[in-house]
């Protein structure tokens, strides 16, 4: 992983409202405001150009908006409002070239319009998924024992855990596939074990293992779940044009999906979930066996659809795709949430940044460890743990340090904290996904 | 929107899933007629003339034949139907809001279907092996019926035996009984002729009066009391293989 973690949260959610809440009419997260910046530090925001000349009327303007952004290369800056959990579809533009090197990619900021109580409020404080209590046993054995989750809509939800912890039962009680033992599951607001018509109207499910037709064509796989959706043979024949092309599944689209990659299979299978446009997709483990380039296509459709207002509840046992795509993460263990929270925060329960520092001999191990105070010694591994905040800075002063007293350092790295610490901080065990990775 | 009603709108897309299924791997159509075919050369051209039957013996084998072009076909079904719940995509029809039974009235019908492309080469090779029938065209009505009610009732519980299969290589295995069966029937020499034991067993099991009911509707002398058995047969094992199969579909998830 090249990418650069800071340690600190810098997404404050509701931290940085700002001011002038009040105005009829207008959001005033979309003038001049701040930004929740990835310092942690407010900055000021000035809004560059709008994609469309519109105002949101009045109704949305009473509603809480969120506003989310990300950078590209050159340091322009996407944001987009969402209205009581819906993508407003409007794009901000700002040019922060200053923040484009910083951090993580994305930075969020609420802010508030006159709230008049309406619906809209009401609906964008409505989760997505709401479970409580949730338990399910086969015979003895305990898959599930008391899972609490809130997913607001319109977010990414990451359930991160092994083989084996329960992830997959869980995403089958979900999507009303199995029953469970006891507890509440409310998906966009119905009981899954009484509206469970409502709640499969409403969501996609992909599954791990990709549930397209091998026999049927790609597009024959997509007119298939037009068909069943009993979509108008034009509007049918649209949708399944659209996700062809939107998939990059054109050219193999008269081909039988038994001779698709492992990666093209994925790919029709979340059109074939996205045929009915649903609020909420559940992708059980959607980059399991995929290459790094198809894994890296799959984030990015995972991120467009969030972009337009879905909400995605995905598990994984990759760490770093948790990581990548989520705004919460939850740590499944043997049926147990062992963590729920935003990635940094989750970083924030282990230790700090170190630099292991590798060494030919004992010797110089020794000696770099009686400069080096407060540092690890790992003997077995001839390696030397370094606490240190990973700066330029601070690395040539070590490594000056270490030159001062003639010591020969074989290799040295810096190893940020990521997420495959945080599951071994909080369950005392590896995960699994470390050696499959 | 059509009018039609849901069940019947997804139980036809189903169908049409399970016909290009067949028409991308058209062998097993081909698979299931030709051991009929074969048996039907091997014993009207071999054994027949040793077996007294009391007519010609193409007329007397054909209707027994035209049951095992129905009973080999099926475990095309049962492996289909097994490979169905093996896969992710049950799940995903079943996530859906999709009719609960379509996905298995889709393999039945389906079955039916193909069953029916076979029956009609057995027909076809009868008649240029020099099967000759006085039926009415009544009676051929009624033949087609007791060859469509003995499909409809072998492909529910073709599709139940596939759905409860732990693995679709196993589920080719489940149907070999109703291959079997046929053999211990009066499809190739009468019932009366078997030793005891045996004897009772044929006269007793459900192929023996759908046998005897369609040869009889081919000779044009149509027995009503054979008939009632075979539709009686037809109807249960329809209904076993039904309940069946819709309890197995919703215990698996």
């Amino acid at each position: 992983m090249t990418r650069q973690l800071p340690a600190r949260d810098e997404r404050q959610p509701g931290g940085a409202s700002r001011s002038g809440a009040g105005r009829v009419g207008r959001p005033v997260c979309e003038g001049p405001g701040e930004l929740s910046g990835p310092a942690g530090r407010t900055e000021p925001w000035r809004t560059a150009e709008r994609a469309d000349g519109e105002t949101p009327g009045d109704d949305q303007a009473a509603a809480a908006a969120r506003v989310q952004g990300w950078p590209d290369a050159g340091g322009t800056w996407f944001l987009e409002t969402r209205w009581g959990g819906r993508s407003g579809g409007r794009r901000y533009l700002a040019q922060r070239p200053d923040l484009a090197q910083r951090g993580r990619t994305r930075c969020q900021w609420s802010c508030q319009g006159r709230d008049r109580g309406g619906a809209d409020s009401d609906r964008m404080r409505s989760s997505a998924i709401a479970v409580s209590g949730l338990r399910k046993a086969y015979g003895d054995k305990i898959v599930l024992d008391g899972i609490d989750l809130d997913v607001p809509a319109s977010t990414v939800f990451s359930l991160l855990g092994p083989n084996g912890a329960g992830k997959t039962t869980t995403v089958n009680v979900l999507t009303t596939l199995i029953k469970a033992d006891s507890g509440t599951v409310r998906v966009a607001g119905h009981d899954i074990a009484t509206e469970t018509k409502a709640v499969r109207a409403v969501i996609g499910v992909t599954g791990q293992f990709a549930a397209v037709d091998e026999l049927l064509t790609g597009e024959e796989n997509l007119q298939l779940m037009a068909d069943l959706h009993h979509l108008r043979a034009g509007e049918g024949k649209r949708v399944v044009t659209s996700l062809l092309e939107r998939f990059d599944l054109v050219e193999p689209a008269q081909k039988m999906a038994a001779t698709y990659s492992g990666g093209m299979r994925r790919k029709l299978d979340l059109a074939m979930t996205l045929v009915t446009r649903p609020q909420i997709i559940f992708l059980d483990e959607p980059t399991a066996g995929l290459d790094p380039r198809s894994r890296r296509t799959m984030w990015n459709i995972v991120r467009e659809l969030v972009a337009d207002g879905v909400t995605v509840f995905l598990t994984t046992q990759y760490l770093e795709e948790a990581d990548q795509l989520a705004d919460r993460i939850a740590v499944l263990d043997q049926g147990h949430l062992v963590a729920q929270g935003t990635p940094d925060a989750l970083k924030r329960q282990v230790p700090g940044s170190h630099v292991p520092l590798r060494f030919t001999d004992v010797r110089e191990l020794d000696a770099a460890a009686r400069v080096l105070t407060g540092s690890t010694v790992d003997d077995a591994a001839l390696t030397l743990r370094v606490p240190s905040d990973g700066r330029a800075k601070s690395l040539r002063a070590l490594l000056d340090r270490l030159d001062e007293h003639s010591i020969d350092v074989e290799e040295f790295s810096v190893h940020t904290p990521d997420l495959d610490d945080v599951f071994l901080a909080l369950t005392g065990h590896a995960s699994t996904a470390e050696n499959t990775q | 929107m059509s009018t039609i009603p849901a069940p019947l709108t997804d139980s036809r897309i189903m169908l049409r899933r399970n016909l290009k299924h067949i028409l991308r791997n058209p062998v097993t159509i081909f698979n299931a007629a030709l051991m009929p075919v074969v048996l039907m050369l091997l014993l009207v051209y071999v054994f027949g003339n040793a077996f007294n039957v009391g007519e010609h013996y193409v007329e007397y084998a054909t209707p027994g034949l035209i049951l095992l072009a129905i009973s080999y076909g099926l475990s095309a079904t049962a492996v289909s139907v097994s490979s169905d719940m093996a896969k992710g995509i049950i799940n995903r029809f079943k996530v859906m809001n999709v009719s609960r039974g379509a996905v298995l009235t889709g393999h039945v019908m389906a079955t039916v279907l193909g069953s029916s492309v076979t029956v009609a080469v057995i027909i076809g090779m009868a008649f240029a092996l020099g099967f000759r029938s006085s039926a009415t065209l009544l009676d051929w009505l009624g033949a087609i019926g007791v060859i469509a009610a003995a499909a409809f009732a072998a492909a529910w519980l073709t599709v139940a035996l596939g759905m409860a299969a732990k693995t679709p290589e196993s589920a080719g295995l489940t149907v070999v009984p109703l291959i079997l069966l046929p053999f211990v029937s009066s499809a190739i020499v009468p019932a009366a002729k078997m030793g005891q034991g045996v004897r009772q067993f044929a006269e007793y099991q459900p192929f023996t009066p759908i046998i005897e009911s369609l040869r009889g509707l081919l000779a044009g002398t149509p027995s009503g009391g054979y008939a009632a058995a075979a539709l009686a047969w037809c109807a249960g094992i329809a209904l076993v293989g039904y309940l069946w199969a819709l309890a197995t579909f919703r215990r698996r998830a």
